[in-house]
């Protein structure tokens, strides 16, 4: 018997359809085009080794590269360095560099521009904030053009987290910031001009070292400050992409997007927390820390301040880093925080003074959320509303306060050591509980010459029980940032450290369809 | 003439001494400092105590005042500390777009002001007046922030006849320049022009009361002669120092306007300067607003003897 031809041809067909019915059309990236960017701010100066707010960050991810970078999980990931090895005493760390890698201003890398950008980061005169960060490097020695030793002064194991973009850029060597304009840099993107509060202006890197990229012509930062200005300008199409949008609009933004935009929420390592002056009465007495901790409900902090769009946070990292602990969750218990009060003598609760960043609406949201919760327990908080400057004097500088909310964007926190050795070790400038706990201490130091993951996991979560056994910093919130962008920008997604461009992705990738 | 405009400009040097002396002073009464501002999170001791030697914050107060008076005198204002550029080239930048949109919004609410004045004033207790009156009244109400999302949302969103934010330069492209100033000049001039509304009213009531009308309209001059040649005139003088000083007063920043529609001028770099305690900034930006400020009244006052020559400034 013979099928008709007919039949035989619909039964193909048939069976096409059904077998593959969703497979996209690969789409090639388009070459070109302007790309303008929503930014909530415009940060002054532009000094990659001295200027450190995150809104400069994100930029300095356009115009520079790290010896190592981050990939779109958080995983170290070579990038100006190929390769590198630790000696036997792990005390020399020799990388290798990329060949062939050009400068904005036409000269080549080499051994000699790494050499001055680690020792201009390092230099008292660049005034570098995060100069403690190098304390460990005794010398950077030039081995070759295309190899580099640096010399440590200890076993120092996160050091390669040092290494990346946001630490030190490399830039050529003797070169600086000058009236505003930033050093050149190795980046897929080149500075042309900066025109304070209406728009930064970079182009297109042709001789960048990933060959193909990027694939826009042109980077234009546009500063809108209002949340809502911003979304407006990326309806209207006067942005392809909006860094942030009204945290309100978010649930339903994501549930149905306006014409034309996509939006999606990031993963960040922006985390919230109260700290708690572990030498002032009556946050001296562990007691009232603990029973604090336990007066809170950080669920209702984290829909409150944030809308929801984040996750209630016990460290520093959230469960999608792979610096995520596996640390004993502790709940809100009002009846177990009354009687610590008791058992602390304040069974009548007290009176306290919470310095709170104006400047941040969700610190504020979260002092005003914890003073409705710490009421619960008797304890009457009075807000003290402070700007940046004020607020850096009274609380970080002379830490002048009993408690406090405080909270940072993360891209220097990028190892254990970061987040908690700077937070927790007893004589670190950044403690500023002034928390001590000998226990802690050791384990830190423990952590700093273990390389070892699986080991460092281990003691880095001896050490956030520990901590949040003792309360001298209460984690809230690890927030998410909702991106929107044009459907008409390709290409992008946020990454684990909520970068710009970073390894593997970002607006190095991104093209505009046309 | 000529030694009124002399002696003014010569008053300067007094008020500009005494507006120095004060800002240096008071700005440097707020607590915290540049450093402080400039170090975020990361405040390492030494890199502060580099940092205060690079700002000059280690030298005496009188020191640094009189370092920095000396290079006003050599029409130096000083590098920013947060921007790291001249503060004269920046401010340079900044003013001019400020005196842009503070002279337009002036322009838009004389433009509805004048006008509602006279017509509330002319048919005063008839529905003409009440609309003027409650229009002053929601102009005065509604805050500055919340009528310029309105209008961005209306103007821009969903009639699209207007963008959202954004400056163009009218030297580079006028039309689109104009475009982009239709909704921060209306949201701006609408208030201004709620006040000047009022003022207008009443000017023209107490002026429209006056004898010397009573008699224009005894001699049978026509009503709209009367008014517009007779008592417009008269009425203005009020109308014209308030303009004066609000226009003065727009100079020193219109911050909330600036930033809702993201626009580059003098007063959010002023409070950008204040959030830095960018002292050079906040010093040189203050100084140049009270030579406007100043200059502004100026012209004011010559103002008055073109609109009443009776009024003789000498």
């Amino acid at each position: 018997m013979r099928f008709p031809r007919k039949l035989c041809r619909l039964l193909l067909a048939i069976f096409f359809v059904a077998a593959f019915p969703v497979l996209p059309q690969a789409q090639t990236p388009q070459m070109g085009g302007k790309l303008i960017l929503g930014m909530r701010m415009d940060p002054p100066a532009m000094d990659p080794h001295r200027d450190q707010f995150s809104e400069q960050f994100k930029r300095f991810s356009f115009l520079y590269n790290g010896l190592l970078d981050y990939d779109k999980e958080g995983h170290l990931v070579p990038s100006l360095a190929t390769s590198w090895k630790y000696s036997a005493d792990q005390k020399e760390l020799t990388l290798k560099l990329r060949p062939g890698v050009k400068f904005h201003n036409g000269k080549e890398l080499k051994g000699g521009d790494v050499k001055y950008s680690l020792d201009r980061v390092r230099d008292k005169k660049t005034a570098s904030p995060l100069i403690r960060d190098f304390s460990s490097i005794q010398d950077v020695q030039v081995v070759d053009d295309a190899t580099v030793k640096i010399i440590l002064k200890e076993v120092y194991s996160p050091f390669l987290s040092k290494l990346t973009l946001y630490y030190c850029s490399i830039i050529p060597a003797g070169t600086e910031a000058k009236e505003g304009t930033p050093p050149p840099g190795t980046g897929p993107f080149q500075f042309i001009e900066h025109k304070m509060n209406d728009y930064m202006k970079l182009k297109k890197f042709p001789q960048y070292w990933e060959k193909g990229l990027p694939y826009v012509d042109e980077i234009i930062f546009k500063p809108i400050v209002e949340d809502t200005v911003r979304y407006t300008a990326l309806r209207t199409g006067e942005i392809h992409w909006a860094n942030t949008i009204p945290f309100p609009d978010v649930e339903r933004a994501l549930k149905n997007p306006p014409k034309d935009v996509v939006v999606q929420e990031g993963p960040t390592q922006s985390v919230f927390y109260f700290i708690l002056n572990s030498t002032k009465p009556p946050f001296n007495n562990f007691k009232v820390r603990q029973a604090i901790a336990l007066a809170l409900d950080k669920k209702e902090i984290v829909a409150g301040a944030v809308w929801g769009r984040g996750e209630v946070a016990d460290q520093a990292f959230g469960k999608a880093h792979p610096y995520h602990l596996p640390v004993k969750p502790q709940d809100q218990d009002l009846n177990k925080a009354r009687a610590l009060l008791s058992e602390a003598g304040f069974s009548k609760g007290f009176k306290v003074t919470l310095p709170a960043l104006t400047a941040h609406s969700l610190l504020l949201e979260m002092a005003k959320i914890a003073q409705a919760q710490l009421k619960k327990v008797g304890i009457e908080v009075e807000l003290q509303l402070l700007d940046g400057a004020a607020f850096n004097q009274q609380v970080l500088v002379k830490k002048d306060f009993s408690i406090t909310t405080m909270g940072d964007a993360g891209e220097t926190r990028n190892d254990f050591d970061d987040a908690y050795y700077r937070a927790f070790f007893s004589t670190s400038p950044y403690n500023f509980a002034r928390y001590s706990n000998p226990a802690v201490d050791g384990w830190l130091q423990e952590g700093r010459r273990t390389f070892d993951l699986e080991k460092r996991k281990k003691i880095y979560t001896q050490v956030m029980d520990q901590v949040n056994q003792d309360a001298p910093v209460i984690y809230a919130i690890i927030r998410t940032i909702p991106y929107a962008w044009r459907t008409s920008l390709k290409g992008w997604e946020p990454n684990a450290t909520s970068a710009l461009c970073y390894s593997g992705g970002g607006f190095s990738r991104a093209w505009l369809e046309r | 003439m000529l030694s009124f405009i002399v002696r003014r400009v010569a008053s300067l040097v007094p008020v500009l001494l005494i507006v120095s002396l004060m800002v240096f002073t008071i700005f440097r009464m707020i607590p915290g400092d540049p450093v402080d501002a400039f170090l975020g999170m990361e405040q390492d001791p030494q890199v502060r105590s580099t940092l205060r030697t690079q700002f000059g914050l280690d030298k005496p107060l009188p020191v640094q005042y009189l370092y920095w008076l000396n290079n006003i005198l050599h029409g130096n204002l000083g590098k920013s500390l947060s921007v790291q550029k001249n503060v004269l080239q920046l401010l340079s930048e900044k003013i001019p777009n400020t005196i842009y949109l503070a002279c337009s919004s002036i322009f838009v609410s004389i433009l509805i002001a004048v006008p509602a004045g006279i017509v509330a004033a002319t048919r005063r207790k008839k529905p003409e007046d009440y609309a003027a009156m409650t229009f002053a009244l929601l102009g005065i109400s509604i805050p500055g922030f919340w009528l310029g999302i309105m209008f961005i949302l209306i103007f821009s969103l969903y009639l699209g006849w207007f963008p959202s934010m954004g400056f163009v330069s009218p030297f580079e492209d006028p039309l689109r320049s104009l475009w982009h100033l239709a909704l921060p000049a209306f949201s701006l001039g609408w208030l201004q022009a709620a006040i000047l509304t009022r003022l207008t009213r009443s000017s023209m009531l107490d002026v429209l009361s006056r004898e010397y009308v009573r008699t224009a309209r005894a001699q049978g001059h026509p009503e709209g002669r009367v008014v517009f040649r007779y008592a417009l005139k008269n009425a203005l003088i009020p109308v014209v120092t308030v303009v004066g000083l609000r226009l003065a007063a727009l100079l020193g920043g219109t911050i909330v306007i600036e930033q809702i529609f993201s626009w580059p001028g003098v007063g959010l770099l002023l409070l950008q300067g204040i959030y830095a305690r960018d002292y050079p900034l906040v010093q040189g930006a203050v100084l140049i607003i009270a030579v406007g400020f100043v200059l502004i009244n100026l012209l004011v006052d010559m103002a008055y003897q073109l609109i009443d020559p009776r009024i003789r400034i000498s």
